[in-house]
């Protein structure tokens, strides 16, 4: 009896497998969650995840850690006592984002510039519009290298929980920062990154980060809501050096670098914006304006 | 207890078998050896070149070719080469086709209607739009790698990039020269699982008076190969400019 009825369900599993239509990798309508009339649903991929694709309007937190207590009704930011001296140290810092290195995470995600998603069955990648930057998400199941190198934006490992990918990030070294406010971080940071995608297209965006070198305990941002881009918006070119008047000034000033692609009406004194440069990015964009 | 069996190795049969609905790229040789594999496809039958690619060294663009068809202001840009800082060395982004010139991996993610590529040297990416995206205007800003839009012509993908700079990239590492002018034509054809055949074409009328093509293969990269990480870090800001200061951590 046992046996027929394995026998019928593997036969029935079989030929709904080989009978499975192969759908379109984008739209696909989807997903048990109720809808808003007029709410866009959450297109997804044939296996069944949201579909994160596309280019997202994200807006800047620059202080995330003040936020995130915010956002949990807390107040005292909580620091080890190395932590606590690696913060207050940081207003002698020149911003490391004012050198032009690699932002590093979640910064990347914290600033105005647009992100670009392409997402893949084994991986999703992230265009960062922000310094030119890009992270390989791999989502086939394997771990972290044993032997990671640190670097400053270390190695990116989701899977999905339901409908949220999660991302967890390790591997990083100390130099950067978590946000423009200047919170810090160690080596030993892990981040942990969930992306939601939302009908009405929406992307969700949260991250915790757990540091004991630099945090009392971990501490979770406020979840922010990016819009998709309007249709008009192309990605943009980022190049930090060329449109960026202060390093070619080294020390401030209003003169250009001796090549400089910046025009008189994006060039910037050194006074206005802080070291950080980051206005730099000529060209504007197709339609549209950014989205705070 | 027969038909346990049977009905268990039709469920292992069809699951070998069944069509997933996506690119079949996900893993990269676990299976057959990467030639005896077909070349993956989209759902629509476009080729998908996603995957990570092995470049070989290509310090001269034009290595083989000859002397090049240069106009009186390209013949000059090109000997004035070796009097100016290679902009790179300021971490200005290297342009196209210069990435490719460059030994190492890059990687491709293919999707309808977006091909994107990234590159390990400065952590580089080109978004190229494959569904009809025109290139920007005539008054949109210059850039240093381009503008890219593709399209497909049977088998291979086609990438027309325009809106370069005039003289912040090379083409490539010894110093091969383009203008504002320049017209890059880019083929990328994936001839064989493990292979994609690169093509480029030079047409920049300000520096070269008839276009010049070249072409070389790129295979694919070790299964599980990831791109590294590299940040530029300039130590030169200028001739004369002192180099940037290093970041102190601050008290340990």
């Amino acid at each position: 009896m046992r046996h027929r009825f394995l026998g019928t369900l593997a036969a029935a599993v079989a030929i709904a497998l080989v009978c499975w239509p192969a759908a379109p990798m984008a739209e696909q309508q989807g997903g048990a969650q109720p809808v808003a009339p007029g709410d866009a649903p959450i297109p997804r991929t044939p296996d069944g995840k949201p579909d994160l694709s596309g280019l997202w309007a994200k807006n800047i937190q620059q202080d995330t850690y003040g936020m995130g207590l915010l956002a949990a009704g807390l107040r005292a930011r909580e620091f080890t006592p190395f932590g606590l001296t690696l913060y207050e140290a940081r207003v002698h810092q020149v911003d490391p984002d004012a050198f032009c290195w690699l932002p590093g995470v979640p910064r990347l995600d914290n600033d105005p510039y647009p992100l670009e998603i392409l997402q893949r069955p084994d991986r999703v990648i992230i265009l960062y519009e922000f310094n030119h930057n890009f992270r390989v998400i791999h989502t086939d199941g394997r771990p972290h290298p044993p032997d990671l190198e640190p670097s400053f934006l270390g190695h990116s490992i989701g899977r999905w929980e339901g409908d949220t990918l999660v991302v967890d990030v390790v591997g990083f070294n100390d130099k950067t920062w978590l946000d423009d406010h200047g919170n810090v971080h160690s080596d030993r940071m892990r981040v942990i990154e969930r992306f939601t995608r939302l009908p009405g297209n929406r992307l969700q965006f949260q991250f915790t980060i757990e540091d004991p070198v630099v945090y009392a305990k971990p501490w979770t941002s406020a979840a922010r809501v990016w819009p998709l881009a309007d249709p008009s918006w192309r990605i943009m070119e980022y190049s930090c050096t060329a449109y960026n008047n202060v390093l070619s000034a080294a020390g401030g000033g209003t003169t250009p670098g001796p090549h400089s692609l910046g025009r008189p009406d994006v060039l910037e004194t050194a006074g206005q914006d802080g070291p950080g440069g980051r206005e730099g990015g000529a060209g504007g964009r197709q339609g549209g304006t950014p989205q705070n | 207890m027969s038909r346990y069996v049977w009905a268990a190795a039709v469920v292992v049969f069809a699951l070998a078998a069944a069509p997933v609905g996506a690119p079949v790229s996900a893993d990269q040789g676990q299976q057959a050896p990467g030639a005896a594999r077909p070349v993956p496809r989209m759902p629509d039958g476009t080729p998908d070149v996603s995957g990570v690619w092995d470049k070989p060294a290509r310090p001269n663009l034009a290595d083989g070719l000859g002397p090049l068809p240069f106009t009186a202001a390209g013949r000059a840009k090109f000997e004035e080469r070796v009097k100016v800082v290679d902009p790179v060395a300021y971490c200005y982004l290297p342009g196209s086709p210069r990435l490719m010139t460059h030994a190492g991996a890059f990687e491709i993610a293919q999707r309808p209607g977006k091909v994107i590529m990234m590159f390990e040297w400065m952590h580089n990416w080109r978004s190229i739009p494959t569904d009809g995206t025109p290139h920007l205007g005539e008054d949109a800003a210059q850039t240093l790698l381009g503008d890219p839009i593709g399209r497909w012509e049977g088998e291979t993908l086609v990438v027309d990039t325009t809106h370069f700079s005039d003289d912040l990239t090379w083409l490539d590492d010894v110093g091969n020269q383009h203008s504002d002018a320049l017209h890059l034509v880019e083929r990328f054809t994936r001839v064989a699982y493990d292979r994609l055949q690169y093509e480029v074409t030079i047409e920049d009328p300000k520096i070269y008076t008839k276009p010049w093509t070249v072409r070389w293969t790129i295979p694919l990269a070790r299964p599980g190969t990831e791109l590294g990480e590299d940040t530029c870090v300039a130590t030169v800001y200028g001739p004369g400019k002192p180099p940037i200061p290093d970041v102190k951590p601050g008290p340990r």
